[in-house]
């Protein structure tokens, strides 16, 4: 079956993979363009968060190109997420599309369609070849992210941070076409042999700013901007806890991996002792981690009206007292604009390095400790 | 202990709320704590309410989960009490009661007050579904007489999140206006909550939040009950209300239902409302009249 999926920062990459290796033939949605923010906010609810809309806007454009599956994910509520695969087919039905909608529901949720979806996606190839499937979809994401990883700790270090973009570019290009698991390591180093070819001898540690919030917002690069590049380009290092293969771990395989549920717990438990829902604890918990380990500062990214993370923006502010950590948060809708967005980010950045300076001159060491 | 109870919303009392809360923030949030503030200088410590759901598998809505940290922002140093509501915890279950307030007193005579409070809960309810509005049913509860009320055989439906539709101050009069055009108003509340699962029935997913729930279920009631109109207020930035408002919308389409859909904020003007409702009832009785030829 031809299949598409929404887009998610790197996702794309390894369920394409999967899909083609269970014998289905992958339609990924071109990159999200200008075109499919028209087509999203044209056709959502208006009050719908923004990754509403790009999803939509995606399965509008991926179903022109002649899908005929969707595959998306579901979820137990409260956040919205949950309930928008059902509010998407409604929509796409009355535009007058033809095609079927799969959900990946967690367990816990409804079973039959979840049984009805793994029934579709296993009914082309034997189980033992599903499950090889599946097994180089995981590592390849790992590697991706490992290599996204690099890139955002090298940027602000390179002397040519054009050419890096060029060889994270060519790195992500070479990983999108591999098709076995043995040269996933080669191209990662070759990535990081040219990320470190040309760096400038280290003076002073960059700035280190953490990027919390609403999963979909800090991972898609078209939708917020390409932040980190631009944070890179700045000069400040980007760091980050979120990534698809850490939601892989955290959300798929929880059983497997307690420690994301309990750290988050633990970490926010003073400030937000309370399930939101979505990534509101992870947000905060996130946050606390960033204090405790003396980053510089964090930005928030959230889509306009997202509940959780507008639960999680009321509490920020006592944990930036708590541990003097500066916060911007960017609330982000289909009207935002890269101007507005760099302009603030600018400020950021000469706010956080004037900190860092005064600090440094007045001799005191640079501190997140609390009181 | 003394309950002191914030008295009715004001425009003071959400300027406040305005000021102290995140822009983002949707209005009911915004409302509750310019209550809160407003209640600062004259109590010892809040009763908040930590709501995750009420019924097992669905939810309130993520800001009712969190509505005591924002508060504890808001009010800054004030004690909080917290009365929670969970799955293997009901609101009315001894159990939920915060351990401040149960402090001093038996078990026995918890569980006669928490009775008590139940019964009322009941009777309360059971004069809404006969069609009163909350301050009726709390007058009539008061010992006072039920309302008369000038009847002409017109419904009309008034669907939308409990706080917005029995809010005078936040729907801008709108239930008034109705009443003096001469309307019968029919709420969510108006049917026994089995009737409305029952209804749900035809979703493909189970709604995941109570108050969604109550609002297609009743929807998809009122249309049964061939009231002429259904007006929909919601709150402006409430996201359950973004996907349900969305499914209502095409439900009534299809089924070819005047509804008119309000969203109210702390901007809301009467005048613009006004309009909006009357053209709406304009354009019902027009169409009962072309309807009736």
């Amino acid at each position: 079956m031809r299949l598409t999926f929404p887009h998610m920062g790197l996702l794309s990459l390894p369920v394409e993979t999967l899909l083609n290796g269970l014998g289905h033939e992958a339609v990924p949605a071109p990159p999200t363009n200008k075109r499919t923010f028209e087509l999203g906010a044209k056709y959502s609810p208006e009050g719908a968060c923004l990754p509403f809309k790009i999803n939509l806007g995606n399965f509008i454009e991926a179903l022109e190109l002649g899908a005929e599956g969707i595959l998306m994910g579901g979820g137990l509520g409260p956040c919205r997420f949950g309930y928008y695969a059902q509010v998407q087919q409604r929509i796409l039905a009355d535009l007058g599309f033809r095609f079927q909608m799969f959900l990946l529901e967690p367990l816990g949720g409804e079973r039959q369609e979840l049984y009805r979806t793994l029934q579709m996606l296993l009914a082309k190839v034997p189980v033992f070849q599903a499950m090889a499937a599946f097994r180089l979809a995981c590592r390849k994401i790992r590697w991706v992210d490992r290599g996204n990883a690099l890139l955002r700790s090298m940027l602000p270090r390179s002397k040519d941070r054009v050419k890096a973009q060029r060889s994270y570019e060519r790195f992500l290009g070479a990983m999108r076409e591999e098709k076995t698991p043995e040269k996933f390591g080669a191209h990662y180093r070759e990535l990081e042999g040219e990320l470190r070819a040309d760096l400038w001898p280290e003076a002073e540690p960059p700035l280190r700013v953490k990027i919390i919030g609403e999963i979909y917002m800090v991972l898609e690069p078209r939708v917020n901007f390409h932040l980190e590049m631009l944070l890179g380009e700045m000069g400040v290092e980007v760091v980050r806890a979120m990534s698809v293969s850490q939601w892989v771990e955290e959300h798929l395989f929880g059983f497997f991996y307690p420690h994301h549920r309990r750290r988050t717990v633990l970490l926010s438990g003073p400030f937000l002792p309370s399930f939101v829902g979505g990534h509101g604890r992870e947000t905060i918990a996130e946050m606390v981690d960033a204090g405790v380990n003396r980053l510089d500062g964090v930005i928030q990214v959230l889509p306009f009206t997202c509940m959780p993370e507008i639960v999680a923006q009321s509490i920020a502010p006592a944990v930036s007292a708590t541990y003097r950590l500066p916060c911007l948060t960017l609330v982000l809708d289909e009207h935002s604009a890269e101007a507005g967005v760099l302009t603030r980010l600018e400020a950021f950045v000469d706010l956080l390095r004037r900190r860092r300076a005064v600090r440094t001159e007045a001799g005191r060491v640079p501190s997140g400790v609390p009181g | 202990m003394t309950p002191v109870i914030s008295g009715p919303t004001g425009k003071e009392l959400l300027n406040a709320g305005v000021k102290t809360s995140v822009d983002e923030a949707c209005l009911p949030v915004k409302v509750f704590l310019g209550h809160c503030l407003t209640l600062r200088n004259r109590c010892d410590c809040f009763l908040v309410p930590r709501l995750v759901n009420i019924n097992r598998k669905d939810y309130i809505c993520p800001k009712f989960m969190g509505l005591p940290e924002m508060t504890k922002q808001a009010v800054g140093k004030q004690p909080l009490v917290i009365w929670k509501s969970e799955k293997n915890c009901a609101l009315g279950s001894p159990q939920a009661v915060p351990a401040a307030l149960r402090q001093g007193f038996s078990a026995r005579r918890i569980k006669k007050g928490l009775q008590k409070a139940e019964a009322a809960f009941h009777t309360y309810h059971r004069l809404l579904q006969q069609g009163l509005f909350p301050a009726e049913a709390e007058q009539v509860l008061g010992g006072g007489a039920p309302p008369a009320r000038e009847k002409n055989g017109r419904r009309i439906g008034l669907i939308g999140h409990p706080y917005c539709l029995y809010d005078p101050f936040l729907n801008l009069g709108t239930v008034n206006l109705l009443h003096r055009y001469g309307f019968a108003v029919l709420t969510p509340e108006y049917f026994p909550p089995r009737q409305i699962e029952d209804e749900l029935q035809i979703l493909a997913k189970p709604l995941f939040w109570t108050m969604s729930q109550r609002i297609f279920g009743a929807f998809r009631l009122l249309c049964k009950e061939k009231v002429d109109g259904i007006v929909y207020l919601s709150a402006f930035a409430c996201g359950p209300e973004a996907l349900t408002g969305e499914l209502v919308k095409r439900e009534a389409k299809a089924l070819g239902l005047p509804l008119l859909h309000l969203v109210l904020d702390e901007h809301s003007g009467e005048a613009g409302l006004v309009t909006r409702i009357e053209a709406f009832i304009d354009l019902l009785q027009r169409k009962r009249r072309f309807s009736c030829v």
